[in-house]
């Protein structure tokens, strides 16, 4: 059941008068409003209110004894105060119907009509007298009748029929029961209209039709009226209504052929033979008419009710092309447009009664495509062959204003007898162009900048083991575009010592969800190495489905140029080692030539001892040994010096800084001394160990405490007092500070102390700090220096510890 | 070679040398005492016994040379050979120069140490 907001405008839009039909339907369970014509419930008031005039005027007739009011005219007979009470009562059931009254009031004045009726008839067909005719009072106009006070059994029957129809009609809201009260009602009416006719026709008895047919002319009127006004009400309650009753044919059959019957005996009681020429054509020709008229208006109904289907038809083809988003226009064989909805009118710019009856092609085809176009239609029309039809296009259309915009259009030839006429359906896909084309561009745009920094990325659905890579991984990979990737594929380019990292990252990847970072080495074809770093990120989609997205990097490049920055940095500090180690000659050959001493003495004793007489054997023996650990003494200063001062590669390392910076100590206390500083060694006890490059950091020591006896050289008014201090340091560092009691540095020398090639001293290059610096920057730790109190300078450096256990300090 | 039992003091702050020095001495017949230090020997009762001294140069408090003034002060004439390991003849001739009657270079023969010895007992 359609919302009344939602009705055809066709059916709103009648006549402002018209009166509001409620009804609910059972089938429905929705209240319906539906404007319908005024004219039928007009009819029922109006007849109505005829018999209550009818009824009343001829009870005011009996009881004021005024035969003028009684028989109208006075060789008629008379109407019958049961007749008129009828009359009366029925009148004023159907007006309660018409305007809803309470039921019981209807009920009760119906009830009356059927009790009187029916009791009268019953007293016709028994042949008894049950009281009911003298109710209201004796007849005293004198009537050829057995019973002058019964109500002719004609108007009895038909008051019985109308009274049980109104007792009915409150409840008559589906068609079935409309049906039925119009059927009632044709009767009704045509035994009224029969029983005028007779009076019309002039028959001098009019009751020469046969006793039981009887009436008197008021009470045919009556009932007469009685029928219309059931009519209409009949009409009104019909939920067709819109159309014309489907009883209606009916009633129009029963109506003219009981007239035809009543004019037949009308003509029979006036003189004629029952089968004279006369009323023989009246009766035949009436029954003849009679379902010509019914069959007429039965096809005046179907033609009606068919005209208002396609009126529905047309209202919702109507508004579906009123609300349809997309343009929808319909043309003709000849190419031009026979419908243009408002969506194609606010797509083109036009309006609709601009286009219609012109030709498609020079509306909203481009100049350029229109010959393409009328080539088609042409061809279709010619030939059949299809090339567009039932197909989803895009093509460039035409605005009103000449602007040409992108459009998706669908043909169909609409299936219609005659000459071929098509509907296009058409879409302005302007905006899904541009994401179309801001979605390609962004991709090109992401290729490229992928193609630029070397990053390809990739997804992995772990489950179905979907991997999915962008075009710069395939070249990062050097495979061919589009080869399916699994991961024995890419094992077969990782490097074999890397294929254990590999697997650890599947592993690791599979078990649980996880973000990872990889770096790890391919082998392409020809055996040329190359780096990727890999980022992944791992998350579930809704239905729980691990996958990641990753983002690797071809970072052979910056390996190479780093490996070669180490190379460089590596060459720097031994160059600044071999420079240091001119510095400590004289202190080196202190060292080595201790021990030789103790060599030399120690062997010329032995002999000493082996030459006595007796031999001194067993000092000889102590001698000897002695000479055996001035040896190693030697030995041991060598391999120091080696591991300090040869060229090799930057090594990591567990280092204890303690003893590293014992073995410094050892190696320049000569110089020390001789530079007549005086060293205080503070190492911490328990410091943690470091990891990094053992000799790197040694030299950072040295150069350090070279520095800091360089910066004492000219003191002479307090002592050069050296102190090394390690320390722990917060956040998990180790510290080493070298406090001297030199000259110290201006505020402007802190900032140039690192920078390379500055120097205060004679014959330094300047480049110790800064590769000191840069050292342990590469062991992610910090060298600095800060003016002490009193006289000097601190230098300080801090790095983290590492990860192996304590060492303590002897 | 003479064979009178001289005292022979040897500081050194390095073991190694307090260890060999006194048995090659010893070898040699004279008698030796050995010290860490220059204060060590100062604070001892040797002092006054001792024929030859043998000082190493660079030490730990005072050195060689400030433990040799600080005799001159005392008016102690211990004829003194410097060693030290440090090979630089500016620092022998400044030795020499002082007073000193040898300054050997380490490590040095056990002939040279015997000559020293016994020219500084002459």
């Amino acid at each position: 059941m359609q919302d009344p907001g939602k009705l055809p405008r066709w059916i709103l839009n009648s006549d402002a008068s018209a009166m509001r039909f409620r009804a609910s339907r059972r089938d429905a369970g929705m209240p319906e409003t539906i404007r319908v014509r005024p004219w039928p419930k007009r009819l029922a008031v109006a007849s109505a209110v005829f018999m209550v005039a009818l009824g009343l005027t001829v009870l005011v007739g009996w009881f004021s004894h005024t035969p003028a009011l009684i028989q109208f005219v006075p060789q008629l007979p008379p109407m019958t105060r049961n007749a008129a009470a009828c009359s009366l009562l029925c009148g004023l059931a159907l007006l309660m119907v018409v305007f809803r009254c309470p039921r019981w009031l209807t009920v009760v004045c119906a009830g009356i009509v059927s009790a009187i009726s029916i009791l009268t008839i019953v007293e016709f067909v028994f042949g008894v007298n049950a009281g009911i005719d003298e109710l209201l009072g004796s007849p005293y106009i004198p009537i050829r009748v057995s019973s002058p006070a019964r109500m002719a059994p004609m108007a009895a029957t038909c008051f019985a029929l109308g009274s049980l129809g109104l007792l009915l009609a409150p409840r008559i809201l589906s068609k079935r029961y409309a049906l039925l009260l119009g059927l009632n009602a044709s009767i009704i009416a045509a035994a009224g209209i029969a029983t005028c006719m007779a009076f019309a026709l002039g028959s001098s008895d009019a009751f020469g039709w046969g006793q039981d047919t009887r009436a008197s002319l008021p009470a045919a009127v009556a009932l007469l009226a009685l029928g219309l006004g059931m009519l209409a009400l009949a009409w009104r309650l019909d939920p067709e209504q819109v159309g014309i009753p489907r009883w209606l044919p009916v009633s129009v059959v029963i109506v003219v052929a009981t007239s035809a019957v009543g004019v037949w005996q009308a003509l029979i009681a006036d003189g004629y033979k029952p089968f004279a020429v006369v009323p023989a054509v009246v009766l035949g020709g009436g029954w003849l008419m009679a379902p010509i008229f019914g069959l007429t208006i039965y096809q005046a109904q179907r033609a009606h009710s068919q005209a208002a289907a396609l009126r529905q038809s047309e209202a919702r083809k109507s508004a579906i092309l009123d609300s349809a988003i997309d343009c929808i226009m319909t043309i003709d064989h000849e190419g031009r447009i026979t419908e243009f909805n408002p969506a194609a009118e606010r797509t083109f710019g036009y309006r609709r009664h601009e286009v219609v009856g012109k030709e498609l092609a020079d509306v909203i085809i481009p100049p350029s495509l229109r010959e393409q176009h009328r080539r088609g239609l042409a061809r279709y029309l010619a030939t059949g062959e299809a090339r567009v039809l039932g197909k989803r296009l895009e093509m460039t259309a035409v605005r009103a204003d000449g602007s040409e915009f992108p459009v998706e259009l669908a043909i169909t030839r609409i299936p219609l007898d005659g000459p071929p006429s098509f509907t296009g359906y058409l879409r302005d896909i302007t905006k899904r162009k541009q994401s179309e084309e801001a979605l390609k561009r962004s991709e090109r745009f992401l290729a490229e900048a992928q193609r630029l920094s070397s990053i390809g990325s990739l997804s992995w659905r772990v489950a179905t083991n979907d991997i999915t890579w962008s075009e710069q991984l395939y070249r990062i990979f050097e495979f061919d575009q589009g080869v399916p990737v699994t991961l024995d594929l890419i094992s077969t380019r990782v490097h074999p010592e890397d294929i254990p990292l590999l697997n650890d990252m599947v592993d690791k990847a599979r078990s649980a969800v996880s973000d990872f970072e990889y770096e790890h080495r391919l082998v392409m074809p020809d055996q040329s190495v190359k780096y990727v770093h890999m980022v992944a990120h791992g998350s579930r989609d809704q239905e729980g489905r691990l996958e990641y997205i990753g983002a690797v990097q071809d970072v052979t490049d910056r390996r190479l140029s780093e490996e070669a920055l180490s190379e460089v940095r590596s060459e720097l500090a031994h160059m600044t080692r071999v420079m240091s180690l001119g510095t400590l000659t004289a202190s080196i050959a202190h060292e080595v030539n201790q021990p030789l001493s103790g060599i030399i003495t120690n062997a010329s004793t032995c002999l000493r001892m082996l030459d006595a007489e007796p031999p001194n054997v067993d000092g000889a023996r102590q001698t000897a040994q002695r000479t055996i650990r001035d040896g190693h003494r030697a030995s041991d200063v060598i391999t120091r010096l080696r591991a300090l001062f040869s060229k090799r590669d930057t090594t990591t390392e567990a280092i204890d800084l303690n003893e590293a910076i014992r073995e410094v100590i050892a190696l320049s206390r000569s110089e020390l001394q001789r530079s007549q500083v005086i060293s205080r060694v503070e190492l911490a006890d328990y410091l943690p160990t470091v990891t990094g490059d053992r000799v790197q950091l040694q030299q950072v020591v040295l150069n350090l405490l070279l520095n800091a006896t360089d910066a004492m050289r000219g003191i002479d008014d307090r002592p050069r007092q050296l102190i090394v201090r390690t320390e722990r340091d917060e956040g998990d560092q180790v510290r080493l500070s070298v406090q001297d009691a030199g000259v110290g540095f201006g505020p402007q020398g802190v900032d140039k102390l690192f920078e390379p090639f500055y120097t205060t001293k004679t014959g330094g290059m300047g480049i110790g700090l800064a590769v000191s610096r840069s050292i342990i920057e590469r062991h992610h730790g910090r060298l600095w220096a800060t003016p002490n109190d009193g006289p000097g300078a601190t230098f300080s450096f801090s790095i983290p510890r590492g990860r192996q256990t304590n060492t303590k300090a002897q | 070679m003479t064979t009178t039992r001289s005292l022979v003091s040897v500081v050194d702050d390095d073991e190694s040398v307090r260890e060999s020095l006194p048995d090659l001495l010893r070898e040699f017949g004279f008698a030796v005492r050995a010290f860490s230090s220059a204060e060590e020997f100062l604070g001892s009762d040797c002092v006054d016994q001792t024929k030859c001294l043998i000082l190493d140069i660079a030490m730990p408090g005072i050195t060689g040379p400030e433990l040799q003034q600080e005799l001159k002060q005392r008016r102690q004439k211990i004829p003194i050979i410097f060693i030290t390991a440090q090979r630089d003849e500016t620092i022998r001739a400044r030795m020499l120069g002082e007073g000193a009657t040898e300054c050997l270079f380490k490590p040095f023969s056990d002939t040279a140490l015997s000559a020293a010895v016994n020219a500084a007992l002459d």
